[in-house]
């Protein structure tokens, strides 16, 4: 990977992104929704337009099946690990809740199968297994989770039989200790299956494959795909003893991962955009998204530090990630002021997070690659003015 | 060594006299018990202090060595190794750090980048964060960091990364006068 200065960055986004028509959106929230590129939008509305004939549909939309396949294999490669695409990480994790308890069959309220995971863990991919009554999700201090010897004395209190981390966290865009601790996992308990999310991952950064049993991510962020698509990577051994999400036709037999995706008449229009979200990233490489995305969190931070913005906020960067945390939150209004962004069409993540003595209100602003300097400078503009006109009020 | 300094390189000094392999889990633990301290340590002039490096302290047996460096705006340093264990901590202004990872094949990636504010500081520790490289902006504050260098720390050369990736050596600066900046520094 290497710093790259010569791609043509403006040409880029004119052609792919619709910045001309959209002057004024910013979307600084991808780790929720990014905006598809136009290649991916087309793709779409040609393939909605392509529906008289049903075979022609089935066989178009099995090879693109097929093509996301190869061009996945290239993009992140996987030599022990078998792909389903379909749905998002939460459509994955939903769909292995079920799995699972036909895996441990002697589950029960009394006998639950035990997840253990960190406190950053994204709702939608734990939320189905902590309303679940099989399930016991037990959440590991950071304190351990970033001490190895800690954190193999508490597993070893807690056995798990589902270790689920995230690669990035949705709510700090923390890189966790993957590494180290799947690999303490798969040493000391090689039955317990290890899950990536690589939902805020997925397009910016290379997926970690090793000693992940699982990896599930979505489409439609990072990676400016079509909405509710997305990845499942499952390890050849994993495979072999994960109950299938389905036991009709796979959708394309060759491929050992069909079970777990789709089978029958689907969205194959989805398909068709998630192809060219896969093409693109192919052409301009992850060296220069992951490189573009930092320089301009850069100069969103430089921008953000210099205005008046910085009293008010706490104003840190991970990554592609800035995070603007309320000094002294007043009343409602940070979720006035986050209000107030939306409908200037600067598009932001509020988060609230409620510990014991205190509340933290956030912003998390994620930059796209395809964003420019000019741009983020309007923003930050618009952000003062909002600021100040809350302020008046 | 000025007085101020003593209570930190007396930490290091203990540090390395216990620990004969670093790893990056010790490193972060020293770096947890220099919290306290570094945020003791204030300056009373952040503006047009003379960029360069400034040596606190060499180990007679160079397993450590303390500097600072002040550094100026709009600052992009080129990519860099130290082939020893570290802790960078800032006390004014902010700096960008873009750690790189150098594959088997010899080739770099891109790894991360975060902004080190003042009162914050990072560690490494081979292989973990080796390669880095860091940078200033424009701020009201100059940047003025510490850095903590573990054992075999060449203090005169380096090894760097040309245009074209290449690994070369270079020299580095000259040191500055440190009394230049006991002179604005206090620790309370």
């Amino acid at each position: 990977m290497r710093e790259n200065n010569s791609f043509d960055w403006d040409k880029f986004k004119n052609k792919y992104f619709d910045i001309e028509n959209n002057k004024n959106i910013l979307n600084l929230n991808p780790g929720t929704m990014g905006s598809p590129s136009l290649p991916v939008i087309n793709a779409i509305h040609q393939s909605c337009k392509d529906n008289k004939n049903p075979l022609n549909i089935y066989k178009k939309g099995r090879a693109n099946l097929q093509r996301i396949r190869e061009e996945a294999n290239i993009l992140w490669p996987h030599p022990n690990h078998e792909l389903a695409i379909g749905g998002s990480t939460t459509s994955w994790c939903n769909k292995l809740s079920e799995s699972f308890l036909r895996l441990w069959e002697g589950a029960s309220k009394n006998n639950p199968v035990k997840i253990l995971t960190s406190h950053h863990e994204h709702k939608g991919a734990l939320l189905n297994f902590e309303n679940h009554p099989f399930y016991q999700v037990i959440k590991i201090s950071d304190q351990i989770l970033f001490n190895s010897e800690l954190f193999e004395n508490f597993i070893k209190n807690n056995i798990p039989n589902i270790f689920l981390l995230s690669q990035k966290t949705w709510d700090q865009n923390l890189k966790l200790p993957i590494n180290s601790c799947f690999k303490i996992i798969k040493k000391l308990y090689p039955d317990a299956i290890t899950i990536l999310d690589s939902a805020q991952s997925i397009g910016i950064e290379k997926i970690i494959f090793t000693n992940s049993d699982i990896v599930v991510c979505s489409g439609h962020k990072w990676l400016f795909g079509p909405q509710g698509s997305g990845f499942m990577w499952i390890n050849k051994e994993t495979i072999k003893r994960l109950p299938r999400f389905h036991y009709g036709e796979p959708i394309d037999p060759i491929n050992k991962a069909s079970y777990f995706e789709e089978s029958g008449g689907q969205s194959f229009i989805t398909y068709a955009g998630l192809l060219e979200a896969l093409l693109i990233l192919k052409e301009v490489g992850h060296e220069n998204v992951f490189s573009k995305s930092l320089k301009l969190a850069k100069t969103f931070f430089v921008l953000l530090e210099k205005s008046i913005l910085k009293n008010i906020f706490q104003i840190s960067m991970n990554d592609s990630v800035i995070l603007l945390d309320w000094k002294n939150p007043i009343r409602n209004l940070p979720y006035e002021y986050y209000q107030e962004l939306h409908n200037s069409n600067i598009h932001s993540k509020f988060i609230k997070i409620s510990k014991k003595s205190s509340t933290i209100y956030r912003l998390r602003f994620g930059l796209p690659y395809y964003e420019s300097e000019e741009r983020l400078n309007y923003a930050v503009e618009r952000m003062v003015a909002a600021m100040v006109e809350l302020l008046k009020k | 060594m000025n007085t101020l300094w003593k209570p930190l390189v007396y930490i290091v000094e203990k540090y390395t006299a216990t620990n004969k392999i670093h790893t990056m889990e010790s490193i972060c633990k020293l770096q947890q018990e220099l919290f306290p301290l570094l945020s003791k340590y204030h300056f009373k002039k952040v503006t047009d202090i003379p960029y360069g490096r400034y040596l606190i302290h060499q180990d007679d047996r160079n397993l450590f060595n303390i500097q600072i460096d002040v550094f100026s705006f709009n600052y992009t340093g080129k990519i860099h190794c130290h082939n020893t264990w570290g802790i960078l901590h800032v006390f004014n202004g902010f700096l960008f750090v873009e750690d790189w990872n150098k594959t088997k094949e010899g080739s770099f990636f891109s790894r991360g980048g975060l902004i080190l504010k003042d009162g914050s500081s990072q560690s490494f520790c081979p292989p973990i964060s080796d390669w880095h490289k860091v940078s200033t902006g424009e701020s009201l504050h100059q940047t003025i960091s510490m850095h903590i260098y573990g054992n075999n720390f060449n203090l005169n050369k380096g090894i760097y990364l040309d245009d074209e990736f290449q690994e070369i050596e270079g020299y580095r600066s000259e040191f500055k006068d440190i009394e230049t900046i006991n002179k604005i520094i206090q620790c309370y």
